[in-house]
């Protein structure tokens, strides 16, 4: 039993912070609302020189760790960039050429459609197709979502199944990555912020709502790294419930969490200028593509009903 | 990164699922049940895990225990509160009583009470919160007066489980006239001294659970001090730090999970996505609690940790309960061994409504958690 993220993974997630933030953290984000028709190469191309095409998630578990990391660093800044659908392996084992996304059949939409003109989409039952991005909605909560266009009907493929499976980890992690900077900026302006001639942070009903929130993202964190792990060691339907399990909680706690959070910020927290805003703004389309908590709610129920739900404790032992 | 247990934490598990299944009935609920057979039967399974080796698997070998890992004892706490504490009162005088004594008792105290622990021959309570000193505990006022050789005793304490089974109790008491963490000192007491008198408090946990203790003019000796006069708060901290993670709550939730879902009736359709979401919840909460043990492992801080993880256990064992309820109906207010689940979800509800106080409220991990959290900033 060893909890802690592998060395590399750790240090990898260091420099995407800092490459992150040399493409101007969250700032890079407000840009793109402006400029949200076209794929921005520089962070292409920073994600390049960091590595991060080239981790083979499905071989190496340090790579599998690292990929996770940089969900999370994007989720800090709301990279405006599909980073778990280039992370995702591809169906047939080969390299990726394009970036793979879970959809709702009966309204296929992707974020950050516009960044590639092809993409691979999945309703998650083990069947793929590709499609065609259309243009952005370019609203304040689905600025860089489109629509997509199937290019055919979806096929059954092998490895779609573990795809869904790491998409929705990966996915997770990017909410993990923006649950986690929303609870640091809230914990900072609670501490600079002084009402009644006292910093919002000395009133207990303050502090129990950060403690909770802590809380709360501290559970996903330590969710997220399980199942990051299960996915490299579980059978693919094992590990698909896991992702299931993740996704549904990651869903679950971003509600929560950037509710509190907003609301200790006050009026700032619905305006631009402060991180909370894009934050919760721009991490709506991750928590509503391709359904909501309750619809996989109901997946993870009929799947435990077959496969379980063992991972860490042997439910089968038990009279 | 590995969330494997291990092999040999994996085997004492089943060692131990073994042990329980062969001892006792499924109907079993523990040893605080208004048939005074199950406490007589904890109280012979702790002689039999005594003599399987089992009782003090957490304990150093020079103290006569077999040296388990952080894992071997999170096991022991996981299987051991699943299968409704097997051990009845004793886990006390196990998981932290015998300890602060190797940490703090003389060669005496050792050889006197370490053995009759480890045999598991002694029942012992613990003489901590007073109706005036519950979360602050640091204002207790019962008074340890120094008698010639002796210590004259005189106080009230309250919430203290077993103390009308107990042959000991490990007693907090201050010495002088200081306030805060000043003068309190540990004694350890006969319960038949005289002066002593328990009033036991009726409650919905059951008979043995909370009593009032009563210490009017108790003279103890000199060998009754453990650790230092007036350096009664180290041995509460090394107390307390045993108690830090807690109870493995949520291994009974999972198990009740999982049976009401493998039982006649299953899991009503209505709440099968609660049901789902309670599942994941119990995972993080686990996952909480096993990321405290291995910062504990390394020694890292872990205060704030195991504060969260008891934040997430506690709510959990809440939730839990008020899903068995909702799902049996009138059978969940039913007990017995021909109730639903053999009147578990009964017991356990009753149980859960304690689990946001008992050792340290929801409202102190939070004041934890957040002083963490907060840093300087606070």
């Amino acid at each position: 039993m060893n909890p802690l993220l592998p060395e590399p993974a750790v240090a990898f997630g260091e420099s995407a912070r800092r490459a992150f933030g040399d493409l101007g953290g969250i700032d890079r984000a407000r840009r793109a609302e402006h400029d949200h028709d076209h794929p921005d190469r520089a962070i292409a191309d920073a994600l390049g020189s960091l590595g991060v095409d080239d981790l083979s998630v499905t071989t190496d578990t340090d790579a599998a760790a690292a990929g996770a990391v940089a969900c999370i660093e994007a989720g800090r800044v709301v990279l405006p960039w599909p980073v778990a659908g280039w992370l995702t392996p591809s169906c047939d084992g080969s390299a990726r050429t394009r970036p793979f996304a879970l959809v709702d059949p009966t309204d296929p939409a992707v974020d950050h459609g516009a960044t590639a003109p092809r993409w691979e989409i999945s309703p998650g039952n083990g069947r793929v197709t590709t499609a065609t991005p259309g243009t952005p909605l370019a609203t304040r909560l689905g600025p860089f979502v489109t629509r997509v266009t199937p290019t055919g009907g979806f096929e059954p493929a092998t490895g779609a199944l573990a795809a869904a499976a790491w998409w929705s980890m990966f996915t997770s992690c990017r909410i993990l990555g923006a649950l986690e900077r929303a609870l640091e900026v809230t914990v900072e302006h609670t501490s600079a912020r002084h009402q009644f001639g006292r910093p919002l942070t000395a009133f207990q009903t303050v502090r129990f709502a950060l403690a909770d929130a802590k809380v709360e993202v501290a559970g996903l964190r330590e969710l997220s790294l399980f199942t990051l792990w299960r996915l490299g060691t579980a059978s693919v339907p094992d590990a698909h419930v896991d992702a299931l399990a993740l996704r549904m909680h990651a869903l679950d706690t971003a509600r929560g969490v950037l509710r509190t959070c907003r609301q200790l910020h006050g009026a700032a927290g619905v305006c631009d200028e402060y991180e909370i805003a894009m934050l919760g703004r721009h991490l709506q389309p991750t928590l509503r593509l391709p359904d909501d908590a309750d619809t996989v709610a109901v997946e993870l129920a009929g799947s435990i009903r077959v496969g379980g739900f063992d991972g860490l404790f042997d439910h089968a032992g038990h009279r | 990164m590995d969330f494997d247990i291990g092999n040999d934490a994996r085997q004492l598990r089943t060692r131990l699922r073994t042990s329980i299944t062969e001892t006792f009935p499924p109907e079993f609920l523990g040893a605080f049940t208004d048939d005074p057979a199950d406490m007589a039967a904890t109280q012979a399974f702790c002689k039999t895990l005594a003599d399987q080796g089992l009782l003090t698997i957490a304990w150093p070998t020079e103290h006569g225990g077999a040296g388990g890992d952080v894992w071997a004892q999170t096991v022991v706490r996981e299987e051991m509160w699943a299968h409704h504490e097997p051990r009845g009162p004793q886990y006390m005088g196990l998981n932290w009583v015998g300890p602060a004594v190797m940490a703090f008792g003389t060669a005496d105290q050792k050889a006197r009470h370490l053995p009759p622990i480890a045999a598991g021959d002694v029942i012992w309570c613990q003489g901590f919160s007073e109706p005036d000193a519950g979360s602050d505990l640091a204002a207790l006022s019962t008074r340890a007066v120094a008698d010639g050789d002796t210590w004259r005793i005189t106080g009230q304490k309250i919430w203290t489980s077993y103390a009308g089974i107990a042959q000991w109790c490990v007693l907090a008491a201050r010495v002088g006239h200081g306030t805060g963490h000043e003068g309190i000192t540990m004694f350890l007491v006969p319960m038949d001294t005289p002066g002593i008198r328990v009033v036991p408090i009726r409650t919905m946990l059951g008979p043995h659970h909370l009593n009032e203790v009563f210490f009017d003019d108790v003279i103890v000796g000199p060998d009754a001090v453990l650790g230092a006069v007036g350096g009664g708060w180290a041995v509460i901290k090394e107390a307390l730090a045993h108690e830090r993670v807690g109870i493995a709550r949520y291994a009974r939730c999972e198990r009740l999970l999982s049976l009401l879902a493998t039982g006649e009736d299953g899991i009503p359709d209505r709440l099968r996505t609660r049901w789902a979401r309670l599942l994941v919840r119990v995972r993080v909460a686990r996952l909480l609690a096993y990321r405290a043990v291995a910062t504990q492992a390394a020694g890292g801080d872990f205060d704030a940790l195991a504060s969260a993880a008891r934040i997430a256990v506690t709510r959990c064992d809440q939730d839990v309960a008020d899903l068995l309820g909702d799902a049996l109906g009138v059978g969940g207010l039913d007990a017995g061994a021909d109730a639903p689940l053999h009147g578990a979800a009964e017991d356990h509800w009753r149980y859960a409504q304690a689990a946001t106080i008992a050792s340290g409220t929801i409202e102190v991990q939070r004041m934890i958690v957040a002083r963490d959290l907060l840093g300087n900033a606070s």
